[in-house]
């Protein structure tokens, strides 16, 4: 504590947490410990060691004591526990017995101390038999409340205490109530809560060391240690002593319980303490002998045995349910067109993590299903910025972030009075991909054993403070919003494996639809080659998932010097598209190799659609620069018209009306010819870079020309960038944009 | 205008009346054949009313081509106002030379209004 000032609270309850609990240097009354040397000869000892060993020398006097001349059976037990092992044994002294524990080394120097528990006990051993009847009944228990109901009434029925309860522990190491045996006059404790801070983390790593604490008397004074040289043995560490004094805190805490006598048996499930057998005693003090105690946690070792066990099956069991269901979204999702949109309407998205909404992000494109909070708050919860998180590769192993009170948002406007605070979020292994379900709010009326705030600050009696337990354990009901149900390790393992799912139907599609492109790319490469005296830029995006289109564009030189440049697009969608589009994009440039002329060209062609690709459309538009670059020849059948982009201003070229390919067995396409001034570009589009659902046609075609009035006088590279700029990322169908003027040759 | 495809068709003594509403997109298209190829009239009109039309794409264009050709032996008539967003689509590809194209439902035969039959 700091000099000159108060502490806070914080602090004190920081104090509680460092009290050095292993080395009180005394012991309780009940019983002794002793520490010998590599001889067998006692160096340390307590005050209540002669007393146990019935010495007539006196509590102070046993140094230099051959304590296996004393204490008939300890040669064999320090045997059997080797260097410092651990072991047990009774021995027989005067006219009882004493338990003879040994603890192993105090001392990894030049000279070791072996430490050893001695408790006179009462009672004869407890038979095997009546053991074995209490386990069996204990492994036919088939839910976690079934066995604990059975535990703490066997542990009560072996021990005698007043009451024994089973607590559990929560994630923030609060403990509930979860099965109690009592008398009948007692107040029931089932269900109530203590908060973390009653049970120390340090004190609940003594459970991991010894299984079992025992208190027979709060108010019985305690035992100092005796060292023979107090510069090897002190101070002695007694985590594994039984008799240990017991923390002055915990005492207060028990007493403003009215606990007289207590005994506590850890439950340890997994590695992990699950929780507590905590027995009390009211009327006065208790101390059931060793070998009851050794029957007793022998049943809470079967129990925690039997625990993990339940939870290895209710594990298997949840998962393989959950596999049915994972196994039928698998299924959704690789049929679906849309994978988006199949995550967004599959109730088992929903239904496999109990959430009430959902939201998706693939690729930057985001779906909802339910009652989802605005994607703000999902990428808030993912840590990361715009963008999603990176690099986040789901799997078994796949990084989950989740809350179960994300804190409100400033408005709600979905449906509820708040926002479900529940949210847990997994990443698709690609940025801008994620996934998060949302919990709804989960109101819990917790009743605390006492109000948890009310810890005191006491005189510690040595002129500072400390913090004492609170007083009163009166009810404290809690009314706890702002929650949703906690997100458990299957939840985590189920939504990773929805994430898995959702990233393997991904990754394949990217594949095809990598390979189709490819395909599709080599043969819309496959033009001669630019020819000199024409500059061309191209934009093209096939539509969303499909992997190539029915858009076209070629660039066509011509036997008297001119160029021929075509746009088109064959209606509607899907792979079997690109087999009509490359069959049409050969013959246009046949026809124009073999006439010369645009409107002819695109007239055989119509011929051609009816007779041989009947039932397809096709719109076109074919721009024949002449050699000398003064003037373009446009036809084009059903197609956008293009525009001149040229230094003074941005023009529309009529081309006059002629059906799409394939409309009609007879075309007849009229030509417009353009004279263009030097440097002017002309640039022709297909629909997919300006049709929007919910825009008008006439209102997009204006807004283009505008992008284009700014950038007159410019390369075609500019102006094909000026018209893709803001339109690629929007379009739902394929898009192609040519732009091209004559250069000096 | 409405966002939501469907179609209302009604059969009276003239023939068949389609009005599509939403999106008359490539994903709709084949509603719109099977709407007008459902126990279709044996003889008078089909009109394929686009007013209440939103959106038309190339793939609704080639529906509405299919139409007017299986239906050989009625009188596929397409009504789409000049104002209504379907027009200009309609103009551009050049659906007029394969289609009767009107401006509104009172231009087709007698002028009487459809009516159930």
């Amino acid at each position: 504590v700091t000099e000159g000032r108060a502490p806070t609270t914080a602090e004190l309850l920081d104090g509680c947490a460092r009290e050095a609990i292993h080395i009180p240097e005394a012991v309780q009354p009940f019983g002794a410990v002793v520490g010998v040397d590599a001889g067998g000869r006692v160096v340390l000892w307590s005050q209540t060691a002669g007393l146990v060993l019935g010495e007539s020398a006196g509590p102070a006097d046993l140094g230099g004591l051959d304590l296996a001349r004393a204490l008939p059976g300890l040669e064999g037990a320090l045997a059997a526990a080797g260097p410092g092992g651990r072991a047990r044994a009774r021995a027989v002294v005067g006219d009882g017995e004493v338990e003879v524990t040994v603890l192993g080394d105090v001392q990894a120097g030049a000279t070791p101390v072996v430490l050893v528990d001695l408790e006179p006990d009462p009672d004869a051993p407890v038979p095997v038999d009546e053991v074995a009847a209490t386990q069996l009944a204990l492994l036919a228990a088939s839910s976690a409340a079934d066995l604990l109901d059975h535990l703490v009434v066997e542990v009560r029925g072996h021990l005698g205490f007043d009451r024994v309860m089973a607590y559990r522990f929560d994630p923030d190491w609060n403990g509930e109530v979860v099965a109690e045996a009592r008398r009948d006059d007692l107040d029931p404790y089932l269900g109530l809560r203590y908060p973390a801070s009653d049970i120390p983390p340090q004190a609940r790593a003594m459970y991991r060391r010894t299984p079992s604490r025992v208190i027979p008397d709060v108010d019985a004074p305690t035992v100092p240690l005796v060292h023979l040289d107090p510069a090897i043995s002190s101070p002695a560490d007694l985590s594994r002593s039984i008799v240990r004094a017991v923390s002055p805190v915990h005492l207060e805490y028990l007493r403003a319980m009215g606990v007289r006598a207590s005994m506590s048996l850890a439950l340890v499930v997994d590695g992990e303490l699950w929780g507590l057998v905590a027995c009390h005693h009211v009327d006065g003090p208790h101390r059931p002998g060793p070998s009851r105690r050794r029957a007793a946690e022998a049943l809470v070792q079967l129990a925690s045995a039997r625990l993990e066990s339940l939870g290895a099956i209710d594990r298997f069991e949840r998962r393989t349910e959950a596999g049915a269901a994972l196994a039928r979204l698998r299924g959704r999702l690789e049929a679906a067109d849309d994978l988006l949109a199949a995550v967004v309407t599959s109730p088992e998205v929903l239904d496999l993590l109990d959430a009430v909404g959902v939201t998706v992000s693939i690729d930057g494109h985001v779906g909802s299903m339910g009652t989802s909070r605005p994607v703000a708050d999902a990428l808030a919860l993912l840590g990361a910025g715009e963008g999603g998180p990176d690099g986040v590769a789901p799997g078994d192993d796949v990084e989950v972030h989740a809350s179960a009170a994300l804190p409100a948002p400033v408005t709600w406007s979905g449906p509820g009075l708040v926002a479900p605070p529940g949210a847990l979020a997994v990443g698709l292994g690609e940025a801008r991909s994620w996934i998060v379900w949302w919990r709804p709010e989960l109101i819990e009326e917790v009743r605390w054993a006492g109000d948890p705030g009310t810890k005191v600050v006491v005189d510690d009696g040595e002129g500072g403070v400390r913090l004492g337990p609170r007083r009163s354990f009166a009810a404290y009901a809690e009314r706890v919003t702002g929650r949703s149900r906690d997100w458990d390790a299957h939840d985590r393992w189920v939504a990773g494996r929805v994430a898995a799912q959702v990233q393997a139907v991904l990754a394949g599609r990217l594949r095809s639809r990598q390979a189709a492109r490819w395909a599709v790319q080599r043969i819309l490469d496959d033009a001669s080659g630019v020819p000199g005296g024409v500059e061309v830029a191209v934009r093209s995006q096939p539509a969303g998932d499909d992997p190539a289109g029915g858009d076209w564009f070629d660039v066509v030189p011509l036997p008297n010097g001119a160029v021929a440049l075509a746009v088109g697009d064959v209606a509607g969608h899907g792979f079997g598209l690109a087999s009509t589009m490359t069959h049409l994009r050969h013959a246009l440039r046949a026809y124009l190799v073999a006439y010369g002329d645009a409107a002819v060209a695109l007239e055989h062609l119509g011929v051609l659609v009816r007779h041989l690709v009947p039932g397809q459309l096709a719109t076109a538009l074919v721009c024949v620069i002449s050699a000398d670059g003064r003037e373009v020849s446009v036809a084009s059948t059903g197609h956008l018209p293009p525009f001149v982009v040229a230094a003074d201003e941005v023009r529309v070229v009529a081309t006059g009306v002629a059906p799409a390919v394939g409309m009609r067995r007879r075309n007849e396409v009229p030509t417009v010819v353009e004279p263009l001034g030097p440097g002017d570009v002309v640039v022709m589009v297909t629909d997919g870079l300006v049709e929007r659902r919910g825009e008008r046609l006439d209102d997009a075609l204006a807004a283009l020309r505008a992008d284009l009035d700014g950038v007159r006088g410019a390369s075609a590279e500019t102006v094909a960038d000026a018209a893709a700029a803001g339109r690629l990322g929007t379009a739902t169908d394929d898009v192609t944009v040519v732009a091209f003027r004559a250069v000096p040759r | 205008v409405e966002n939501d495809f469907r179609i209302e068709t009604v059969d009276d003594d003239r023939g068949r009346w389609l009005r599509v509403h939403g999106d008359l997109d490539d994903a709709a298209a084949p509603a719109l054949v099977k709407a007008a190829g459902d126990s279709p009239p044996e003889r008078g009109v089909m009109v394929v009313d686009l007013s209440r039309c939103a959106f038309l794409d190339s793939g609704g264009v080639r529906a509405l081509v299919a139409v007017a050709e299986h239906h050989v032996r009625l009188s596929v008539v397409v009504v789409a106002p000049t104002t209504s967003p379907a027009r200009l689509v309609i103009d551009i590809v050049g659906l007029a030379e394969a289609v009767p194209v009107v401006e509104r439902a009172g231009d087709v035969g007698d002028g009487r209004p459809p009516r159930a039959s």
